[in-house]
């Protein structure tokens, strides 16, 4: 079974550390690829495209990315030839009915609200678990 | 058939305000016109108080004076024309 | 030859004429002497009252009993009118002012009767007056008629006097019609003044050419000035918009529209002051449908109109306060999550990673730390919530099943719900007219505080709905440890708790965000409880319409 790759579209490097955390503590073995604002995300698809590199299995995106925004991401991501098929959580400060609609309106698959509780945050690593195993079962 | 008008007796009085005799010249002179000669005189009272002019013109020396211009010649009367049968007789009427 | 002698000669024709003649003449001569003997004997028997006899300016007349000059003079000068009557009423005497009042020449007035001078109608009223006049003065009114039909009103006075041996009654007459008309004028006069200068308007009255007839005290101390008899547009300048209100536009329009309703105009004052005011004007119609003039009523709404200026421009200031202090509210809140989140992220981890490995001082830190940051999480959600119930523009667009977002609550608060062991029972609930978030914050915030503030035993929570005329009355009621009725309105206030810091968490922004949320409808919300005795929280909500 080839390691999960994760790609990971976040500033913050304290919630960078909890995103680890919280893959750590479910056990998940994969490959966590981390890049701190839109423009590099979408540098990483162009070169997946290219064939220059495999396509991430999961793509982790905090909307509120300096450069190009979380929403672009999504957008340009749709367009890509290999990554538009794989599954997105969007992770956010933000709770707002809106913000949700626009992330479920643009593909993403779950829409994860970054909480104060450290326990709800380690959650996390069950979410990408069965998002994981979803992908393996439909690709196998 | 045409009735004939019958030529209306003109009469002037002159009478001097409100003295007595005036007064009762004005009276008699009503009295006996109207019952000898109902509608048909004319009289005019003349008050040498407010009209003194017209004195001259009809030669009046004393007052009351009653004068009768027409049917007939001129006729003057002076007094209080109490006197009904002399007033008659100088108006032309007959004795009543 | 002797007389006697020619008597059997033929008289010639020439002869008989000169005597017809002659004998004519003396027929006259003898009726004239005739004359004259009467006159002479009516003189001698005391038959005259007067002598005409020539003076040097002409003829004098000479008075034989004494009728008083100066008393003539009187009577005949006098205003009012006198006529003498005998006992049927004719005139034996008239003077010069009754004759102008029945407007016949003197002359013809002596000889006639009084009735003639009467309406037919009266004739017989003065008949009886006349014979009830004695000694004593009668004064009555009554109409006489003049000759050419005019009818006169008059004040008679009647006296009986006995004049040389006649009964005669003596009526002095005064004409009233001057004096009615002026009583008239003056009763209008003084009404119309009266009401001029009690009117709180302005009112200014000018003819057909712009002329002021008239005016109110209000409109005089507008003009600042005296203004009768000056025309309109010199002493008042008003101004509609850019156009000026004048006296042809207000003749004109008084003309053909039937005058001006209510327009809004500025007079600009001589010292440069602004007023603004209402102006109404309205026709005056002769009897003959000619314009007499204009009324044009004016009142002051300067005050009004600046207050209505001051409220909006304080209104929009307000507004303009408002919207920024929600906005500062709003990314104060928003901008404050992030760290804060992190905080409490971070303490826990290190409550994780190091508990048992400090001192149990440390423990203790952590945890408050934790807690804290949690406090202030949630005081943050509260803050945006807040805010946000007065943001939202959209309207409500369909009604809401109340019981539907009932369900969806509990089911939010399910954990809380079955820690508490609560038993949550509830009425058919109505559809409202409301949007669902606002309800949901409704039913959230007053569960939660149903659990927070519950009592020991077994806590029961009841929900509510009584039909209104426009409204619903919804309730929320639960047996808990219920609150003081000195504190039933403290509570609503923003951040406002009534127990400290740690028995009870939660912001104190619940309850302020619940009224605001009612009040977005034109609601209430109030409390009864007390303490002891659980507390019910009751809300009106509208219809569905």
């Amino acid at each position: 079974m080839t390691r999960l790759k994760l790609l990971l579209v976040e500033d913050n490097p304290a919630d960078v550390f909890l995103v680890r955390e919280a893959l750590h503590e479910e056990s998940l073995d994969c490959d966590l690829e981390v890049v701190d604002d839109g423009e590099q995300a979408i540098q990483f698809f162009e070169r997946a495209d290219a064939g220059g590199q495999a396509p991430p299995d999961l793509l982790l995106l905090d909307l509120n990315v300096p450069r190009i925004g979380g929403e672009q991401v999504l957008e340009r991501l749709r367009r890509s030839r290999t990554c538009a098929g794989i599954a997105v959580v969007v992770i956010s400060s933000s709770d707002s009915p809106h913000d949700r609609k626009k992330a479920a309106d643009l593909g993403a698959a779950e829409y994860f609200r970054k909480p104060a509780n450290l326990d709800e945050f380690m959650a996390l690593g069950k979410l990408v678990r069965r998002l994981a195993d979803k992908r393996r079962g439909a690709v196998a | 058939m045409a009735a004939i008008a019958k030529p209306r007796h003109e009469l002037r009085l002159y009478v001097a305000g409100t003295t007595p005799r005036s007064l009762r010249a004005v009276q008699n002179v009503k009295r006996i016109c109207d019952a000898a000669l109902p509608d048909q005189y004319v009289l005019e009272v003349v008050d040498v108080y407010k009209e003194p002019g017209r004195l001259a013109k009809d030669q009046v020396i004393a007052i009351p004076t009653l004068i009768k211009f027409a049917p007939g010649e001129l006729k003057r009367l002076v007094g209080d024309l109490s006197q009904e049968d002399q007033v008659r007789k100088g108006l032309g009427l007959l004795a009543a | 030859m002797k007389l006697s002698e020619a008597k059997a000669a033929p008289i010639s024709d020439d002869l008989q004429t000169r005597l017809a003649a002659s004998e004519s003449r003396v027929a006259e001569l003898e009726s004239r002497l005739a004359e004259a003997e009467e006159t002479l004997h009516a003189i001698r028997t005391g038959q005259v009252d007067a002598l005409v006899v020539a003076g040097p300016d002409g003829d004098q007349i000479f008075a034989l009993e004494g009728a008083d000059h100066a008393y003539r003079i009187l009577v005949e000068e006098m205003q009012e009118g006198t006529v003498t009557l005998d006992q049927s009423g004719l005139i034996l005497y008239a003077n010069r002012q009754f004759a102008s009042m029945v407007r016949l020449p003197v002359e013809s007035i002596v000889g006639s009767s009084i009735s003639r001078f009467l309406p037919p109608d009266r004739r017989t009223t003065f008949s009886t007056l006349l014979a009830e006049t004695d000694g004593t003065r009668q004064r009555s009114e009554l109409t006489l008629m003049a000759d050419d039909g005019l009818r006169v009103p008059v004040t008679i006075s009647l006296n009986r006097l006995e004049t040389g041996g006649i009964n005669t009654v003596c009526a002095v007459i005064t004409d009233l019609t001057e004096q009615r008309h002026y009583e008239a004028m003056v009763k209008d006069g003084e009404l119309s003044r009266s009401i001029l200068d009690q009117a709180i308007e302005s009112i200014v009255v000018i003819d057909a050419r712009g002329k002021i007839l008239r005016v109110s005290e209000s409109a005089r101390k507008l003009a600042g000035r005296d203004v009768l008899l000056r025309h309109f547009d010199s002493v008042f300048e008003f101004w509609d918009r850019d156009q000026k209100v004048d006296a042809p536009r207000l003749l004109s329009a008084a003309r053909s529209d039937n005058g001006i309703r209510s327009i809004e105009v500025i007079l600009h004052h001589t010292d440069g002051a602004d007023s603004t005011l209402l102006l109404s004007a309205g026709p005056l119609w002769s009897s003959s449908r000619d314009l007499l003039g204009c009324v044009v009523t004016l009142t002051d709404i300067t005050e009004r109109k600046e207050t209505e200026e001051a409220l909006g421009r304080q209104a929009h200031e307000l507004e303009r306060m408002n919207s920024d202090l929600k906005q500062f509210a709003y990314a104060v809140s928003h901008d404050l999550r992030e760290p804060i989140r992190i905080v409490a992220n971070y303490s826990q981890l290190l409550e994780k990673k190091y508990k048992d490995k400090l001192d149990e001082h440390a423990d203790g830190y952590i945890r408050h730390t934790v807690n804290a940051a949690h406090r202030l999480e949630r005081l943050l959600d509260d803050l945006l919530a807040y805010t946000q119930t007065a943001e939202t523009q959209h309207t409500v667009e369909a009604p809401l099943d109340a019981n539907v977002v009932l369900a969806k609550t509990l089911n939010m608060l399910d954990t809380a719900l079955a820690e508490s062991g609560a038993r949550i029972e509830s009425d058919a609930l109505p559809m409202l007219w409301v949007e669902e978030i606002h309800l949901q914050q409704l039913f959230q915030n007053l569960i939660a505080n149903s659990l927070k503030y519950r009592s020991d035993g077994l806590l029961r929570i009841r929900i509510t709905a009584q039909a209104g005329k426009d409204m619903w009355t919804l309730g929320v009621s639960d047996n808990g440890i219920g609150i003081d009725p000195q504190y039933h309105e403290h509570i609503f206030g923003l951040f406002k708790r009534l127990h400290g810091g740690s028995k009870y968490s939660g912001s104190g922004m619940g309850l302020a965000i619940c009224q605001k949320i009612v009040e977005r409808y034109q609601g209430r919300i109030w409390v009864e409880s007390e303490p002891g005795r659980g507390s019910n929280f009751l809300f009106t909500l509208p219809k569905e319409t």
